[in-house]
């Protein structure tokens, strides 16, 4: 609220404001309450939830070992077809190896190459665009030609051929999806910085005299927070299928280590004689990414009042 | 406009040069080219030997002068594999990727366009509902799986079309549309919201008071407007298409396109050819944004004069 309409409040009404004050837990209530309305991203929200659930209480939750293998059921369809077993709900692969418990072991991979690829690529981008925006001149031009330059460059393709330079591995993918993925935050704090810049409460910083970095990520950074959260989702969903990409190309988790994309490329082999193989891992891929997208867009739509408008259709006038 | 060229061009040469530069770190920088060339059992002695024939030991700006060079003639030395220049084998293989990703760029297109038109003049209706969900399924599914899944169906269970090759449209179609599903969700997402912003401009409140057809408004004073973003897209889908995206896609359908035969390269540890397929894809790509800029630049008179 400006200062000068706060000065002219009477005491009363000083009193009153108290009160309504809204504390942290409020605004998370609040985001609740929007949250359940919009049906979709609730049911989103949800499924995300059950998976992550999962994938750090696999050991507890998955009905066999992951990689415990039985010649003697290779091959069996899910359990409700006419060959399967009641105890493989999934059916089980060419090793006889559970499929349920794969993937939900599997979940943990493409969760963790997710989330921490996410964090790393976020980091790098976000510290790189705030100085971008916020020193300008030669360092920015500098930063953004460095995003230009690797925006044109066949992403996937470099990647591919890094992996195969450097082997494959958890790190490495978070590494080599690390590289690919920064530009996308530098350049769009970068944007918000220098709006930000001039903003009467970063003169107000300086005039008082805060140093570069306690204005930078103590005033600027968490004015950046929703735009950057928006962001960081949408790059969620695009991560958790560039890993399902390289783990299916063979260069990407490794056997005997599960991820979805893993049994997709070690089931489409079969793929004529079990379906099963290749239709459940897909299909978990398929619903994480969508619900993190519905999050993401429904995020979207909370935190900026323009793009609710284009969400929910134009007000008519 | 000539400046605006000009500074385009120059662009474009740094962004060649940023390729050679990353291209020469992978596959000269990380990890031992020699040993990653030869077999697993070569001695010592060999490898030191093949290291001082390829040039391996020379001082690294050396080797990236060398390199540079003899890229920029299209010279990237033989593919081990096939005992051929690499950049002939990598430019046989071009026109197939090339006909993949024009057919689906326009597929999709032709697809989202009319949808996300349609969903923006009802939004909220359960039109714009199925549209918006639908959209946002097709930027999720992975684009490998859907191919299985397509094959499954329409190969092996009804036989309507081949699991793989090339040579007919019939060859064509499932690959078509496994890549083409991204770039439709994408696509008619911003399509729909792009037309969404038009219709609620202060023209469109003109164009009403006037008394036009609202057919007229949607389609000559709203659609050309929203268009500009929507192309965008087009373009940057088609440039993400080039840029990997149809590798998965052509490693399913074993369509010989570049992207397979740079799994095929990596496959066989073949660094010439995985430089050379790089770096042709690298200056495609750069070329089609080259082209894209120079478009809007002829559309819309205020990026010239940016």
């Amino acid at each position: 609220m400006p200062t000068e309409t706060l000065a002219m409040l009477n005491r009363a009404e000083m009193e009153k404001m108290k009160y309504r004050v809204e504390t942290p837990l409020d605004r998370i209530f609040t985001l609740l309450r929007h949250l359940i309305q919009d049906r979709v991203a609730w049911a989103g929200t949800i499924f995300l939830f059950i998976v992550v659930l999962t994938a750090i209480f696999a050991p507890h939750i998955a009905p066999h070992d992951p990689t415990a293998q039985d010649v003697t059921k290779r091959l069996r369809p899910p359990a409700w077809t006419a060959r399967g077993l009641p105890d493989h709900l999934l059916g089980t692969d060419q090793l006889g190896r559970d499929v349920l418990s794969r993937i939900i072991y599997g979940g943990r991979v493409s969760l963790t190459v997710g989330f921490f690829t996410v964090l790393c690529a976020g980091s790098v981008g976000t510290i790189l665009g705030l100085i971008a925006g916020y020193y300008g001149g030669r360092l920015d031009n500098l930063i953004m030609r460095l995003v230009d330059i690797q925006t044109a460059f066949p992403g996937l393709l470099m990647a591919l051929a890094i992996i195969t330079m450097i082997g494959p591995s958890v790190r490495n993918i978070i590494i080599v999806l690390t590289i690919n993925g920064w530009m996308v935050y530098a350049r769009m704090i970068r944007g918000t910085t220098l709006a930000l810049r001039n903003s009467l409460f970063v003169d107000a910083a300086r005039a008082i005299g805060c140093r570069h970095y306690r204005i930078i990520f103590l005033h600027m950074l968490p004015n950046l927070a929703s735009p950057l959260i928006t962001l960081a989702t949408l790059e969620l969903a695009r991560v958790i299928l560039a890993e399902a990409v390289l783990s299916f190309l063979g260069l990407g988790i490794q056997p005997p280590a599960s991820s979805w994309g893993l049994m997709i490329d070690e089931g489409h082999t079969y793929i004529t004689m079990a379906w099963w193989l290749v239709t459940f891992p897909g299909i978990a891929i398929a619903l994480t990414v969508l619900s993190v997208n519905l999050v993401a867009t429904w995020l979207r739509a909370i935190t900026d009042p323009l793009q609710r408008q284009k969400q929910f259709g134009p007000r008519p006038i | 406009m000539r400046t605006y060229i000009l500074r385009r061009l120059l662009y474009s040469v740094a962004v060649v040069a940023g390729v050679l530069l990353f291209v020469f770190i992978i596959t000269h920088m990380l990890g031992d080219p020699a040993r990653m060339m030869l077999p697993l059992e070569a001695t010592d002695e060999e490898v030191e030997a093949f290291r001082e024939a390829m040039g391996f030991n020379d001082p690294l700006h050396v080797q990236f002068w060398r390199f540079a060079k003899n890229a920029i003639r299209g010279d990237f030395g033989d593919s081990l594999w096939q005992r051929e220049p690499a950049m002939g084998l990598v430019l046989e293989r071009l026109p197939a990727t090339l006909l993949l990703v024009a057919i689906s760029v326009f597929l999709s297109l032709a697809i989202s366009i009319p949808l996300g038109v349609l969903a923006a003049l009802k939004p909220r209706s359960s039109l714009d509902r199925i549209c918006t969900v639908g959209s946002l399924s097709g930027v999720s599914i992975p684009d490998f799986w859907l191919g299985l899944v397509l094959i499954l169906l329409f190969a092996v269970k009804l036989r309507w079309f081949y699991t793989s090759g090339y040579g007919t449209w019939k060859h064509l179609v499932l690959p078509v549309l496994t890549l083409a599903a991204r770039p439709i969700g994408r696509i008619t997402l911003i399509a729909r919201s792009s037309m969404i912003d038009a219709l609620c401009q202060q023209y469109v409140v003109t164009a009403r008071a006037k008394g036009l057809k609202e057919r007229t408004i949607v389609y000559r004073h709203a659609l050309r407007n929203a268009l500009i973003p929507i192309i965008t897209l087009g373009g940057w889908q088609a440039t993400r298409l080039l840029a990997g995206l149809t590798v998965a896609t052509e490693t399913v359908f074993a369509w010989p396109g570049v992207g397979l035969l740079a799994i095929q390269a990596i496959e066989r540890r073949d660094l010439p050819l995985i430089a050379a397929d790089v770096f042709i894809v690298s200056l495609l790509v750069t070329g089609l944004n080259l082209f894209l800029d120079m478009l809007y630049a002829l559309c819309d008179p205020r990026i010239r004069f940016e």
